[in-house]
């Protein structure tokens, strides 16, 4: 009960600033209009950029936008700001697990951004006639259930990034990094796939590809559907992993933690 | 000539500030610069697909994107901190500090605090301009070296004029950081040529928040392809200052303080 108040407070804390809903939108539909119309010059000379076709690629486009601004969780930044001013001692003392307590909040946030970012900019691009949508009841099975893994392995990394913050006192850096990884390692900017080979392994390597470029690829079609369910299991166990290592590193952190408070 | 001494000192101090968490000072340059060239990837990406992208080679395209973030570079250093007029110095009464002090209100907000992320676009702006330039034999002669500096100079301070203008909104708003933030993220269109795009957001890049002044047709122009009036630069970053006093002077004219 209680987590689903911080929950509910969360949603409502956001429809306080219609504004900054509106200027996430629009810079969320700016971001997929100006990578779409660049992407169609070259579809205007070829038919396969990597293997995607147009409509695949405006559908990775729409979906990794939608989805860079739903993973932005700005936890980085709230945890910085509350280690600077010292109120971080507040939530941990808090009767909840300070891990949980984040996690509730920003599901809060995540619900809205679905409710009044994601939904919006579908209907707006819909009409638009080029999404690709995936058949069979079994895909959007195994999409939904690498969109919540992706979901978590997100929130796993951030607060793992966010965690550093203790050390640094000071949460900028963190944070620019986060979304450059993001950007860079996830596919936030453009398909995996498109890297140079030395940096597509370094993808492959790192965790990051599981926030989103994996339920995005499996929407757009670009995995083969007998191919799915394995990506979809190795995700889980990534997940997994990432967990109870952030357990562990969190209960190493708290061991050691001091903190400052004016 | 006081200001500017002013300014340098506030300038070493907001650099002390940041120097003393220095990891995260470090770890952020390395995150500014991967997200910078993560969107020149994307440039890149793009020309080796095709052999141009609407009649513009690699290296215009190179020269284009380094003029935009070079000015976005200097706008961020310089004037980032007008972001939080609305959200901490109207809405928590700090501006009441800076007007009771001798000096300009928006002199003292702008030096107030630096934005680290400027110095990787700054570092990542001259690469590509100096690149581009060379590439572009734009180095060649004394003339088209002054051309490129005319155009830099002039673009960060008309990008400057465009925040400084929307940033008046904080005056009426708590939440003017949002309306800065929609306006910057129209500049994302600035990174490319104008005919990428269809022919209104061309306008409305052009007319309405100016950034083709920034890198469409500065970059048009040094690469030979189209020729404005030079002198339609400087008026219309003229025009654009002249707006955005006007609307600061109009904001502090009719600031009532929170009292708080």
């Amino acid at each position: 009960m209680k987590y689903w108040a911080v929950l509910i407070f969360n949603m409502r804390l956001n429809l306080v600033y219609p504004l900054a809903l509106f200027a996430t939108l629009l810079s969320t539909l700016v971001s997929i209009f100006v990578a779409w119309y660049i992407w169609q010059r070259v579809f205007r000379e070829q038919d396969l950029v990597a293997g995607m076709n147009a409509g695949q690629m405006f559908t990775y486009i729409v979906f990794s936008r939608i989805f860079t601004a739903h993973h932005i969780w700005n936890l980085v930044r709230l945890i910085g700001q509350r280690i600077q001013s010292g109120d971080i001692l507040i939530d941990l003392l808090r009767p909840m697990q300070l891990q949980t307590y984040y996690l509730v909040g920003r599901a809060g946030d995540l619900l809205f951004m679905t409710l009044f970012i994601g939904t919006p900019t579908l209907l707006i691009v819909l009409p638009l006639g080029q999404l690709q949508i995936p058949h069979g009841l079994s895909t959007y099975l195994l999409f939904f259930t690498s969109l919540l893994l992706s979901l978590m392995a997100g929130y796993i990394l951030e607060f793992w990034i966010a965690s550093l913050a203790f050390y640094t006192n000071y949460s900028w850096g963190l944070e620019s990094l986060y979304r450059a990884l993001l950007l860079l390692f996830a596919g936030g900017l453009f398909p995996l796939q498109l890297l140079p080979e030395p940096l597509l392994m370094i993808s492959n390597i790192l965790p990051f590809k599981d926030i989103l470029y994996t339920p995005v690829a499996i929407f757009s079609g670009m995995v083969p559907s007998n191919e799915i369910p394995s990506m979809v299991t190795l995700q889980l166990v990534k997940v997994l992993i990432l967990f109870t290592l952030s357990r562990f590193t969190f209960a190493r952190l708290l061991q050691n933690l001091a903190i400052q408070r004016g | 000539m006081r200001y500017l001494s002013l300014y340098w000192s506030f300038f070493a101090i907001n650099l002390r500030t940041l120097y003393q968490y220095k990891a995260d000072l470090v770890i952020g340059a390395i995150a500014t610069l991967l997200t910078q060239l993560g969107g020149m990837a994307m440039l890149w990406l793009v020309a080796t697909q095709i052999s141009d992208l609407a009649g513009w080679s690699l290296r215009q395209l190179m020269l284009l994107y380094g003029l935009i973030t070079l000015a976005r570079a200097f706008d961020m250093i310089f004037f980032d901190n007008l972001h939080a007029l609305g959200s901490e110095y109207v809405r928590e009464g700090k501006l009441d500090v800076l007007l009771m002090r001798p000096l300009s209100p928006l002199f003292q907000l702008a030096t107030a605090h630096i934005q680290q992320d400027g110095f990787g676009m700054l570092a990542l702006g001259i690469a590509l301009t100096a690149y581009a330039g060379v590439s572009l034999d734009l180095f060649a002669s004394f003339h088209s070296i002054m051309l490129l500096l005319f155009f830099i100079i002039n673009g960060a301070l008309l990008i400057s004029a465009i925040t400084v203008l929307f940033s008046a909104a904080g005056f009426i708003t708590a939440n003017s950081h949002i309306i800065l933030e929609s306006v910057d993220s129209i500049a994302d269109f600035a990174h490319y040529p104008r005919p990428v795009f269809p022919r209104w957001i061309g306008n409305l890049t052009t007319w309405v928040l100016p950034y083709a002044f920034i890198s469409y047709y500065p970059a048009s122009h040094l690469s030979g392809s189209l020729h404005v009036s030079l002198w339609l630069y400087p008026l219309i970053t003229l025009a654009a200052w002249l707006a955005a006093l006007i609307a600061w002077r109009a904001g502090i004219r009719h600031y009532s303080s929170t009292g708080s």
